[in-house]
């Protein structure tokens, strides 16, 4: 069933015609319940703000988004929870605080937080980490403890916005494998931005492909193959097929701006 | 046993040995800076005692006039006299009560419009300004103000150390909260936390660096502002007693009320800095 919906949105930023900068231009997009959907494109070709109109971060200058039928006009972690790039953990709060903090600001009592906090982090696997303090764990184990903090919200939706962009080779595809698990167990529908190909491949559904400045659709792709994969899966002619295509794709849209 | 340890800790996975590593890590990084740290007390401490000694024997040769600059066993026995002297308890006990006027007082005004400036654009861009010209102009033009407005007493020092500390602290709770990071709001906003738990829970303890400088600088300045005025206008607490033996050339009673004063400072800084330590774990 579809969950967001988005209509003909456009964000420009700034108000004049000189200076005025369109993000994206007539983006036209759905999302199913439960459906992992990955955009990738060049950079500054507006996918952030893309992914922030979803969760209400940012108001379209030009058309809407609709979550389950209602016009998104502000954050609302319930329906669309964030996960940042930069873990974006407060280094002022233990790691049980941290990933009980969105429940908190929704106005959970401490126990209450702390309760479904305990319980989502052990699902990311760091159960034993409640007392630390972000410092003290890698960043691998913090961007975990970042999608606790929002799975604690029990949200319809994850918007990631590039969640592997500040780890290691090794670590992404570790935290990946792990998360893909994670995430498929969890049954949320993910929107998750990145820069890599395998991984826009390897997690998703659908990957919307995004052309340069203004940034619009310009392929969606969908990946035939259920969900969770194992690594194995990254080697099968489908996967190849999809990457040699969408590195082609990706070529061409860059090679306009480098033109 | 031991193989299966092994490979908990080379796993992929995180482990409960892993974060512990990484704890063990920076205590023997700590151990290791305290051990520095030890070794700058004595060389420090060394200092003070070879000028001492230095001091002592010049004065006992005749090098210099301890009749002016005074010499360090004297004014140890001086400093014995004055822990016990009744008038020398009521001026330290003035000082300290001008202090804690001027401290709260200062600190309270300076934390409300840091506040205010750090957190409203329209505030900061009218009134800021008015602060930071107060911070460079030497505020003992005001002094002489202070004294027609509250007389030679007490409170022209509370009144001049509340000005300085108010001055400072605004300055530092402004750079603190100007320290928070725009990702922190970020994350506040997305997660739709509502204005005063924002503010418990992000605002504040981001801008805490700010805010504990703040604070120390109130304590200091509350002091300083206090002795200053004591020094020069006022006739109460240890200001006005060092002025007073100085001018009746008992400089061995001078240096050691100075010292005392010194003293209390120093431990005042020591204790606070503890305590900032204590409520600011996480930065390490």
């Amino acid at each position: 069933m579809t969950q967001l919906v988005i209509d003909n949105l456009t964000v420009t930023y700034g108000s004049g015609t000189d200076d005025a900068l369109v993000a994206c231009a007539g983006i036209d997009l759905t999302i199913d319940e439960g459906e992992f959907v990955t955009i990738i494109g060049p950079s500054g070709c507006g996918k952030s703000t893309l992914l922030h109109c979803m969760g209400g971060m940012l108001q379209p200058s030009e058309g809407g988004v609709f979550f389950g039928g209602e016009r998104v006009v502000k954050p609302n972690p319930r329906n669309a929870a964030f996960v940042f790039q930069d873990y974006s953990l407060f280094p002022w709060k233990s790691v049980g605080e941290n990933a009980g903090m969105g429940l908190r600001f929704a106005g959970a009592s401490k126990a209450d937080a702390a309760a479904a906090a305990a319980q989502q982090l052990d699902f990311v696997g760091l159960g034993d980490f409640a007392d630390r303090y972000p410092r003290e764990l890698s960043g691998g184990m913090q961007q975990r403890v970042a999608v606790a903090r929002a799975l604690a919200l029990e949200p319809k939706m994850l918007l990631m916005d590039e969640p592997f962009g500040a780890l290691d080779e090794q670590t992404r595809r570790n935290l990946g494998m792990d998360l893909a698990r994670i995430l498929a167990e969890a049954g949320q529908a993910v929107v998750m931005i990145t820069h890599s190909l395998d991984e826009a491949i390897f997690w998703a559904d659908r990957i919307i492909v995004m052309s340069a400045r203004p940034g619009r659709i310009a392929e969606e792709i969908r990946v035939p193959a259920p969900r969770p994969r194992d690594l194995a899966f990254m080697t099968t002619q489908p996967f190849q097929d999809i990457r040699v295509h969408l590195f082609e794709q990706l070529e061409q849209v860059q090679g306009a701006v480098a033109r | 046993m031991s193989a299966g340890n092994i490979r908990t800790l080379t796993g992929a996975a995180p482990s409960p040995a892993e974060g512990a590593q990484r704890a063990k890590r920076s205590r023997s990084a700590a151990a290791a800076l305290s051990a520095e740290r030890r070794h700058a007390i004595y060389w420090r401490v060394g200092v003070i005692v070879v000028v001492l000694v230095v001091w002592e024997v010049l004065a006992r040769i005749g090098v210099v006039d301890p009749g002016f600059a005074s010499q360090p066993s004297s004014i140890l026995v001086s400093a014995g006299e004055l822990i016990v002297d009744p008038r020398a308890l009521v001026a330290i006990g003035e000082t300290l009560a001008a202090f804690a006027a001027a401290f709260t007082i200062g600190t309270a005004i300076g934390i409300v419009l840091g506040m205010a400036f750090g957190l409203n654009r329209l505030l900061r861009d009218a009134y800021f300004p008015i602060i930071m010209l107060l911070m460079v102009v030497p505020k003992s033009v005001f002094l002489p103000l202070l004294v027609l407005f509250f007389g030679l007493g007490s409170a022209a020092g509370v009144a001049f150390g509340a000005l300085l500390a108010l001055v400072h602290v605004t300055v530092n709770v402004v750079a603190g909260l100007d320290m928070v990071e725009k990702k922190y709001y970020d994350v506040g906003r997305a997660y739709a936390a509502p204005s005063w738990r924002l503010f418990v829970d992000v605002i504040v303890p981001g801008a805490a660096p700010g805010i504990f400088a703040g604070l120390w600088h109130g304590i200091r300045n509350g002091f300083i502002g206090v002795v200053i005025a004591q020094l020069f206008v006022s006739t109460a607490g240890i200001g006005y007693l060092v002025r007073l033996y100085s001018n009746n050339f008992q400089i061995d009673d001078a240096m050691a009320l100075t010292f005392i004063m010194a003293a209390l400072v120093i431990v005042t800084g020591t204790v606070w800095a503890r305590l900032e330590a204590r409520l600011t774990r996480w930065r390490e």
